[in-house]
């Protein structure tokens, strides 16, 4: 096998494994204000999980967050924010334990948007989004009880549809590039 | 709430996840967020207690008890009160409440949140018909916040507000405040700031609530004065004249707990002696504790009563006027036993006369001291002395030779010598409690009360006590000592009067006793001569000593007060009150004026008024406290009378509105200012010679008698000349 042909096979065996298991899932939460919380994140499903939690994108009341480049979890022991990558994201409303945000709630950045959802079995659960950037500065608060969670795979599991389509008829591509090349 | 989708469970992996999610987050714990917010979020409640006042018609059928319950507020506007200044204004983040009484308001930055309570609000679904407003710290909103990104949980209520209230007056921390209002509760600081609604059961709930009520009454009046745009304290301080600026709430609210110079108390205990002039107590050696108790505390040395015998006074110390009564006859109103009778007045026994409403004995429809406070959601108790278990508050105790007591023993060191028979057993005699002396029994608004029964509760340390504590018909669990009991409960009233038996208090009945051997009875030691009075001078000091021995006492954030006085003096002849007082019996005083609802002011009409309120003298009369900043050895010379102490009680409990004379009960809105106001329809005081003796006002210490003041009226004896050498308040707190 020529080294080309090779570079893209390996090239197309990664997206195809990326694939299979980096999927972008559809959040929402409705709270029982009817105050919306939509978006979509990227991450590793393992069972009620997903983990490896990236590119996240929020849209609160119809309003996109300004950026969302923090994902982190909460700890019920002491009740303060984790390390990015710490988020305990769910299909099960009662195991999440996660904070989205446009800064690190720890670092020296501003937060101005974020969407948090704890699970506390001490304080209790709760579900809370605010937008600061707004002159009206929306928030919406919540007990899930009150409301509604979904966290769904996108059908075209992986990267988003048009960008898996993309990457793989790219990858496809390389294999007819050196196939010709090979003939 | 069920999750949309499901996955495969990896119950392991969940495992790890979480192990590493704690990890992860313990070691960010030694880092707490520390990123700027955008913003701030805070949410709550804003709660109280809806309070529906008893009704008390003229019959117990109809008459339905005070119901309080933990209550939320809608439609209230929260805000964050950026500049501090007790309003909700333009600019300042607000959000309303939802129909819980829960509201979320997000704004730039923090600070002390207030909720305004408006007419358009509602309390627990119920019309709110004064405005309030509540407070809360910001220190309070930073005690709620664990984690900046999670919004603070905050109760906005009546108590919260009262920290903060606390903080303004004595410059005190909020954990300060909010520790001397728990500890005045005696609930703990993490029951104080939460919502009533968010308490258990018990008696913490109990106490909130309670509380909750009393500052609600306070905040609302703050509210009116607001509203009306009183002059600012501060201003009038500068300038007793001064017509503006206008009050801020938050100098409303502090003004709102300290009515004409009358702080508010929690407990005062008033101990009513009987018919004893100043002369014969002030450095009396039959009296050496009560004169020892004088100079401890404060004195108010030109206090007069307003008639005689021991029944008019007693009207007026709980009513502010004796309505024409001159006689004994208790409310005279013994039971007709008609059908359609009800079981406080009417109820059947025999012997006793039918109630003859002209005599001035069964006041109906006549606002009292015990109507207000309880329809204020407050407490009152009456504790009377040697009342034979079970007996009928409203007669005198009947003689009954069977149960006795030894004779008291006194030692040749004591004032009165070595008397005493030690083999003498003493009778239970006639009237020592005597129904003429519980100003409860003569009205019937307060007797068909539901508050009626609950609040009479009987007074130890009587000499009869352990024979009456077993008698065989005694019902269960009657307390010879409920005052005991209750002090040591806390479950004592606002107003407190206690009514020692007819030996105890100074008043003297017929006592006697046999001895062995000896035929027929011979007198008892102590209830007649100087022997008397020293008897209620042990007495009297047996109370106080067990009401600072209490906790109510002993706990400094409760404000409380003991009261010494007497009923009456002994001036028996002449014109010898002031204060309120009917200084003439031509042209007749018809009756306490009263202003209908319509505007119209109109005399209440009762037979014989003219024949009242014409006083009896001066007496003692003592306060002491137990506030250790409040001022010690006052001694304020103005004239002071029962009404004084009346209008001074409605100020201390918020119970009238010192910008209306009107509020204030029968005769103790009779003010200089009133009178004058109304001298067509007061002909008693036309002509007066002496306007402000006549008048009353509270017991304050604010007027300053003139350097040339020639006393014209009163007790020959007691002239006040010129001014006191200082003007302190003997009621203040500090």
């Amino acid at each position: 096998m020529k080294p080309l042909f090779r570079a893209a096979l390996a090239a197309a065996s990664l997206l195809l494994a990326m694939n299979a298991h980096a999927t972008v899932f559809s959040f929402s939460y409705t709270f029982g204000d009817s105050s919306t919380i939509t978006g979509t994140l990227r991450g590793d499903a393992a069972g009620d999980y997903v983990n490896n939690i990236s590119d996240v994108h929020a849209v609160f009341d119809g309003t996109a967050f300004s950026g969302v480049s923090f994902a982190g979890g909460y700890d019920p022991m002491t009740q303060q924010w984790g390390q990015a990558g710490s988020a305990v994201v769910s299909t099960h409303a009662e195991l999440n334990n996660f904070i989205l945000a446009d800064a690190d709630p720890n670092g020296a950045g501003v937060v101005n948007n974020y969407f948090y959802f704890i699970n506390d079995p001490a304080y209790g659960q709760e579900v809370f989004a605010a937008n600061y950037t707004l002159p009206a500065m929306p928030v919406a608060l919540d007990n899930p009880a009150a409301g509604t969670w979904s966290l769904v795979a996108e059908p075209a599991a992986g990267l988003s549809r048009a960008t898996g389509i993309a990457l793989t008829l790219g990858a496809l591509g390389m294999l007819g590039i050196a196939r010709r090349r090979r003939a | 709430m069920k999750p949309v989708i499901q996955t495969a469970s990896a119950g392991s992996l969940r495992h790890s996840l979480l192990t590493i999610t704690i990890l992860s987050a313990l070691a960010g714990a030694s880092a707490p967020a520390s990123a700027a917010l955008g913003g701030i979020t805070i949410r709550g409640t804003v709660g109280g207690t809806l309070f529906t006042p008893p009704v008390t018609p003229t019959s117990p059928t109809q008459s339905v008890a005070s119901q309080t319950e933990a209550s939320t507020f809608q439609n209230a506007k929260v805000c964050i009160d950026a500049n501090d200044n007790g309003v909700c204004d333009a600019g300042e983040a607000s959000a309303l409440t939802k129909a819980d009484g829960t509201f979320l308001l997000s704004a730039r930055s923090g600070g002390p949140l207030i909720a305004e309570i408006s007419t358009a609000s509602t309390n627990n679904g119920k019309p709110v018909t004064q405005r309030m407003v509540f407070r809360v710290a910001a220190d309070q909103v930073a005690n709620a916040t664990f984690n900046s990104l999670i919004p603070a949980n905050v109760a906005v209520t009546p108590l919260s507000t009262e920290v903060v209230r606390m903080m303004d007056e004595d410059g005190l921390s909020f954990a300060t405040a909010s520790e001397n209002l728990a500890s005045r509760l005696n609930v703990t600081p993490s029951d104080l700031l939460v919502a009533p609604t968010a308490l258990p059961e018990g008696a913490a709930r109990h106490a909130v609530m309670t509380e909750s009520v009393a500052l609600s009454n306070r905040w609302a009046f703050a509210a009116k004065m607001v509203d009306r745009k009183d002059v600012s304290p501060a201003a009038l301080a500068l300038n007793p004249n001064a017509t503006g600026p206008a009050i801020t709430m938050k100098e409303a609210q502090r003004t709102a707990m300290n009515l004409e110079g009358i702080p508010r108390y929690d407990h005062v205990f008033v101990i009513m002696l009987e018919n004893k002039a100043t002369s014969s107590i002030k450095g009396s050696q039959y009296a050496p504790h009560i004169n020892g108790y004088l100079n401890e505390g404060n004195q108010f040395t030109s206090y007069y009563s307003t008639g005689n015998p021991s029944e008019p006074n007693r009207l007026a110390v709980v009513a502010g006027d004796d309505f024409g009564g001159t006689d004994d006859s208790a409310y005279n109103c013994y039971r007709t036993g008609t059908a359609a009778a009800n079981g406080i007045e009417d109820t059947p026994s025999a012997g006793t006369p039918a109630c003859t409403n002209a005599t001035n004995h069964n006041h109906k429809n006549k606002p009292t001291l015990m109507g207000a406070l309880n329809a204020a959601g407050l407490q009152w108790r009456i504790y009377s002395e040697s009342l034979y278990p079970g007996a009928d508050w409203r007669r005198d105790s009947i003689a009954n030779n069977n149960i006795t007591a030894p004779d008291k023993l006194y030692t040749a060191d004591e004032p009165v010598g070595a008397i005493g028979n030690p083999n003498m057993s003493v009778r239970y005699a006639g009237a020592l409690y005597a129904a003429k002396h519980n100003g409860s029994v003569f009205f019937q608004n307060v007797r068909s009360s539901p508050e009626f029964l609950k609040s009479n509760r009987t007074l130890g340390g009587g000499q009869w006590d352990d024979a009456l504590a077993n008698v065989a018909d005694k019902p269960a669990g009657w307390e010879m000592d409920q005052f005991g009991k209750d002090l040591e409960s806390g479950d004592v009233g606002q107003l407190n009067i206690l009514e020692p038996d007819q030996c105890d208090d100074m008043h003297g009945v017929t006592l006697v006793g046999t001895v062995p051997g000896v035929a027929g009875t011979s007198p008892a030691s102590d209830c007649a001569g100087n022997a008397l009075i020293y008897r209620g001078d042990k007495f009297t000091d047996y109370v106080i000593k067990k009401i600072k021995a209490s906790p109510l006492w002993n706990n400094p954030n409760k404000r409380v007060a003991i009261v010494m006085m007497f009923d009456e003096g002994t001036a028996t002849s002449g014109f010898n009150s002031c204060c309120g007082w009917n200084t003439s019996s031509t042209p007749v005083a018809l009756g306490p004026l009263t202003r209908n609802p319509d505007g119209t002011v109109t005399n209440d009409v009762i037979v014989n008024y003219n024949k009242g309120n014409k006083g009896h003298g001066t007496s003692i009369h003592g306060v002491l406290t137990n506030q250790p900043r409040a001022p010690k050895g006052v001694q304020d010379s103005d004239a002071y009378s029962h009404i004084s102490l009346v209008r001074t009680f409605q100020d201390m409990f918020q119970l009238a509105d010192p910008a209306d004379d009107w509020s204030y009960m029968n005769r103790s809105k009779y003010t200089e200012n009133f009178i004058a106001a109304n001298i067509l329809n007061l002909p008693e005081y036309a002509g007066s010679a002496d306007t402000h003796f006549d008048a009353v006002r509270p017991m304050n210490h604010a007027y300053v008698i003139p350097a040339n003041y020639v006393q014209k009226n009163g007790y020959p004896t007691i002239k006040q000349v010129g001014p006191d050498a200082d003007q302190r308040n003997g009621w203040a707190l500090k």
